[in-house]
């Protein structure tokens, strides 16, 4: 080794960044005075010639970066540090021609995080409902064991208690199992009528999930196994009812009749399975007190697979040993909590609009970087020249996206937590299951993560392939100037936009559909004055209330009392009308529960015709409502009779059976053909019942799983004298004015006739303004889906068509040296541009035909191939479309010829 | 661009380098001045081009840098070949010259099949 090249070992480690920086600059210096100097010889101006100095020198920047980095690796030769270097390097690098286009990257970085924020922002809502793993210790290894039997409901997560004892006894897939029943307990607490969720539960649930009291304890075996009356309550309900008092716990407080010990409050948080109140001991043998769910607790290292094969092992046991009562009897393991909201189909629609929007956002920043990778081919010539390998280049163009991506993953995942946040505030959240929570956790992150990756791939790969596949010879020659046609990148840029457009029509004509929908669903008529109409709506209790002569005699009773109060004009008495059994007592002790019943049993029959299939084409969507009314609910909802007589006071119990059919129900059943005086059944044993009345129709807006509609409903209405009506509400109608002032009486009257019973009061009005406010505001969200996949369409054909009139000034310019009039050359630069315009609407076209079968379901009021909205849809998309190309292609007709073949 | 051409054309560079330095130091510019004249042609688009080729070799200790005053008494980096420099140039220039001819010849044959 000579001495210089020990003194260089000896000294150049201890050069810092900085130092090796200050060299090159003066070198650079050195060599850039030089040359201007012997410009200035030459006889230009100082100033020309110093300028020009730097012209020759080239992109003064990057040498001094390459030099730099040459000369600061000497000092770490490690290849591991000398791959960040270059990381390093080419950040910077990506960094600074980001800077260099401010417009461009703002563009680019908008629409990235619009689109990144779209799909965060959807995911997390859909991922915390039906994804993210339970709040309770172990969760993954609890299970709940369902009892299935062939035609009995699915997804009730209920057991009963003879299965539940086998499952106690021989199951060795367990580490532990819990029961309990749950109910919802209508009564009052601390003198407040309350709906309290009450879970009763045995001594092994309070281990299965680990838990700890927050204040006082937990139920003690003793208590849960000698039924004791004490029980635990809610953090929430300690807070929202006793204020926190500590001294609460440990006192006997008033729980409806009964006087129980509050032993101590749950942790805060945990109120499974969604808002659970009150815990208390379980006690099997008290069978009515609501339905009854078994836990399971997975010992370690069992599957899935092993406890099927064991419940079926235990289903067919018990098909043995009591074949009546558990044939055909089956057991299914499922998650702890019953996620399937009725939201879930129409919140995977957003997650695919959402898509569509980061979808045509990444083509058009790709295709923005295409364009710019074209113009920098001439750089990128320069650069291999100088040794760059093209896997270098590659590394060096992608990082532009890279860094595009990940800074819009960044301000994506922020935007979309805050959007997350005015949503939330914005709806009211006291309904959501205690599970839920919309924080951005690990998997979240994961997801943005691998969004950003995709998206940089997308945005990326295309522009780089392209910007480093170049001729070197001919690219130096060129002087190393872009402007040769660049064929190859216009068409993929082409190909690009007809992609996009493609997409763009999609959502458009999807969110059209929808927004049409929501629109009609937001203002349907109801047919009746629903802001004059207040409602008194008691939560009957079923150990007070058994039966519905005693639920008529509180509605009466209301009805009675509040009418002292002036500002009522008219008032009525609304259930639905059991109809089978006409007497007795109600077998079901739930109302849901009773109509499903009611609903599964009625047989229509009309004439003495069996009308079945009648009865099946009321509606797919809809069914037949039964209501029981008193004499006065036409007049209350200012519905007029069209044809025949109301309900009379004549309608006696011992009289003929009548009713009171909506016009819809009667057209269903009869056509055009007079309705009046004919006769119908309800079920097979029910007795003729004759129409008395035709009644306008009501609307109101029916959404579920099915679908949504607002077609007029099939109504029939039976005289309360007759037909007993089921969880009876009080109706009161008077004018807008009065509103408040009525609904305060009606509380007034009820607290008077009951004060014990929990009722709420609220104009119809209300009900409906909640859901068209929730109309609006689906329509809202997927209208500026829409609307930004549209202005990103706007940008991004406005880019090509620039794009391609830059790359032809040159052959503009000979067309219209030749003799070509302005019109004639914008004539066919349009026509160019509308041809993939064209394509991209065609293509889009047949693409939302397919796409909006799947929304069938969603849709009211507009078929999913609607000509209108098709036809709407591209008249928008066409004109907006020829106005993004003629604003650039405007420009040729500004084409200097003469400067035009000058280009080069 | 296959990697090989980028090659070529950067050992072709660093060569030409190498070559101007036979005949004592120079500074960049004075390097650049010498391709120019030599190869009579505008092989170098950029002047500045230049800098990361001489960079690399002196960290290949192909040659080596020290600061030095020009002619008009400025401050310059002046680069000189180092015997590992020489032996590179000797060893490298006959396999450029077969090569050149190689192609030349090829390039100029008249039929299909070489003669």
């Amino acid at each position: 080794m000579s001495i210089r090249g020990i003194r260089r070992a000896l000294v150049i480690p201890r050069l810092t960044r900085k130092h090796v920086e200050r060299e090159v600059d003066d070198e650079i210096a050195f060599h850039v005075a030089h040359r201007a100097e012997q410009l200035r010889a030459a006889g230009m101006s100082g100033e020309e010639a110093y300028a020009e100095a730097v012209r020759r020198f080239g992109d003064v920047a990057w040498v001094r970066d390459e030099c730099v980095d040459v000369d600061h690796g000497e000092l770490r030769r490690d290849r591991v540090t000398s791959f960040f270097d270059h990381l390093r390097g080419d950040v910077r690098f990506a960094l600074r021609s980001l800077r260099r286009a401010p417009g461009l990257t703002a563009v680019a970085l908008t629409t990235l995080v619009v689109g990144i924020a779209s799909v965060t922002a959807i995911f997390s809502v859909v991922y915390a409902y039906a994804f993210r793993p339970l709040p309770y210790h172990d969760a993954n290894r609890i299970v709940a064991i369902e009892e299935r039997r062939p035609g009995g409901p699915v997804g009730n997560w209920t057991i009963s208690p003879d299965a539940a004892h086998a499952l106690l006894g021989g199951s060795r897939s367990f580490e532990r199992i819990a029961l309990f029943q749950s109910t919802v307990l209508r009564t009052s607490i601390a003198g407040k009528p309350s709906q309290l969720w009450t879970l009763r539960i045995d001594s092994s649930f309070t281990p299965l999930f680990a838990l700890h009291a927050q204040r006082g304890r937990m139920l003690t075996n003793d208590e849960i196994a000698a039924n004791a009356p004490v029980a635990m309550m809610s953090d929430v309900l300690w807070r929202a009812s006793f204020g926190a008092d500590p001294a609460v716990i440990g006192r006997p407080i008033r729980l409806g009749d009964e006087l129980i010990t509050i032993v101590g409050v749950m942790p805060s948080g945990f109120r499974y399975p969604y808002q659970t109140d009150i815990w208390r001991p379980f006690h099997l043998a008290d069978s009515s007190a609501g339905s009854l769910t078994l836990l399971g607790k997975l010992a370690p290292g069992v599957t899935r697979r092993a406890l099927g094969a064991e419940l079926a092992v235990v289903s067919r046991r018990l098909a043995q040993s009591d074949s009546q009562q558990f044939s055909r009897v089956t057991f299914v393991a499922q998650e702890m909590i019953n996620r399937q909201g009725g939201g879930l189909p129409i919140a995977f629609l957003f997650v695919g609009a959402a898509v569509l929007v980061l979808l045509i956002a990444c083509s058009n920043v790709a295709n923005l970087l295409l364009v710019r990778a074209a113009e920098r081919r001439g750089e990128m010539a320069v650069r291999s020249s100088l040794g760059a390998g093209r896997a270098r280049l590659l590394t060096q163009a992608l990082m532009e996206a890279v860094v595009l991506a990940a800074a819009a993953g960044v301000f994506g995942a922020l935007l979309s937590s805050v959007l997350i946040r005015i949503a939330i505030a914005s709806v009211p959240t006291a309904g959501f299951p205690s599970w839920l929570t919309f924080g951005i956790d690990g998997r979240i992150l994961l997801f943005v993560i691998a969004i950003v990756s995709l998206v940089t791939l997308a945005v990326g790969l295309t522009p780089a392939r392209e910007g480093t596949r170049f001729d070197l010879a001919r690219a130096l020659k060129a002087g190393g100037d872009a402007g040769t046609v660049n064929s190859g990148v216009a068409r993929s840029a082409r190909r690009a936009i007809v992609v996009q457009l493609a997409l763009s029509v999609v959502l458009f004509v999807g969110a059209s559909l929808l927004v049409q929908t929501y629109w009609r669903l937001a203002f349907v008529d109801v047919g009746y004055p629903a802001e004059e109409i207040v409602s008194l709506q008691p939560f009957f209790d079923p150990q007070r209330y058994p039966n519905d002569s005693a639920m008529m005699r509180f509605a009466a009773a209301v009805q009675d009392r509040a009418s002292e109060f002036g500002g009522i004009r008219h008032s009525a008495i609304r259930g639905s009308a059991q109809l089978e059994p006409l007497s007795g007592a109600p077998a079901a002790p739930t109302p849901r529960a009773r109509q499903t019943a009611a609903r599964a049993d009625l047989r229509l029959f009309a004439d003495g015709d069996t009308t079945r299939d009648r009865e099946r084409r009321l509606s797919s969507r809809q069914y037949p409502r039964y209501f029981a009314v008193s004499d006065e609910y036409f007049r209350t909802l200012d519905l007029r009779i069209t044809r025949g007589r109301s309900l009379s006071p004549n309608d006696e119990p011992g009289s003929q059976l009548v009713v009171v059919l909506s016009r819809r129900f009667a057209d269903l059943l009869w056509g055009k053909e007079n309705p009046i005086g004919r006769t119908v059944e309800f079920g097979a044993h029910g007795r003729p019942i004759s129409v008395v009345g035709i009644v306008e129709d009501v609307r109101d807006v029916q959404g579920g799983q099915a679908g949504v509609s607002a077609d007029p409903r099939a109504d029939a209405y039976f005289s309360i004298r007759q037909v007993g009506a089921w969880q009876p509400e009080v109706l009161f109608r008077g004018s807008k004015e009065d509103v408040a002032a009525i609904q305060a009486a009606v509380q007034a009257a009820a607290r008077r006739v009951d004060p014990e019973l929990l009722t709420s009061t609220f104009t119809l009005a209300r009900s409906i303004e909640a859901q068209r406010l929730m109309f609006k505001l689906l329509g809202a969200l997927l209208g500026s889906f829409a609307i930004c996949g549209l202005i990103l369409s706007i940008i991004g054909i406005y880019g090509v068509v620039a794009f391609g009139i830059a790359q032809r000034t040159r052959e503009i310019g000979i067309r219209i040296a030749l003799g070509g009039t302005n019109r004639d050359v914008l004539r066919l630069v349009l026509r160019q541009a509308l041809r993939f315009v064209g394509t991209g609407l065609a293509v889009g076209v047949i693409l939302s035909l397919a796409a909006a079968r799947l929304l069938r379901a969603l849709l009211f009021g507009v078929t999913a191939t609607d000509p209108v909205t098709y036809a709407a849809v591209c008249i928008v998309f066409g004109g907006v479309a020829v106005v993004a190309c003629y604003l650039p292609a405007r420009r040729v007709t500004r084409v200097d010829p003469l400067i035009a073949l000058r280009t080069d | 661009m296959p990697d090989t051409e980028l090659n070529i054309f950067r050992e072709s560079l660093d060569l030409l380098v190498l070559k101007s330095l036979t005949w004592g130091p120079k500074h960049g510019y004075g390097v650049g001045e010498w391709i120019e004249r030599a190869t009579k042609t505008v092989l170098l688009l950029d002047e500045g081009t230049l800098y990361p080729a001489l960079h690399r070799l002196a960290r290949r200790r192909l040659i080596e840098a020290e600061w030095g005053l020009s002619e008009n008494n400025r401050r310059a980096k002046y680069y000189a070949i180092t015997p590992a420099g020489r032996a590179r140039l000797r060893a490298h220039a006959p396999v450029w010259h077969r090569y050149a001819d190689g192609i030349a010849i090829a390039l100029r044959a008249g039929t299909a099949e070489p003669a």
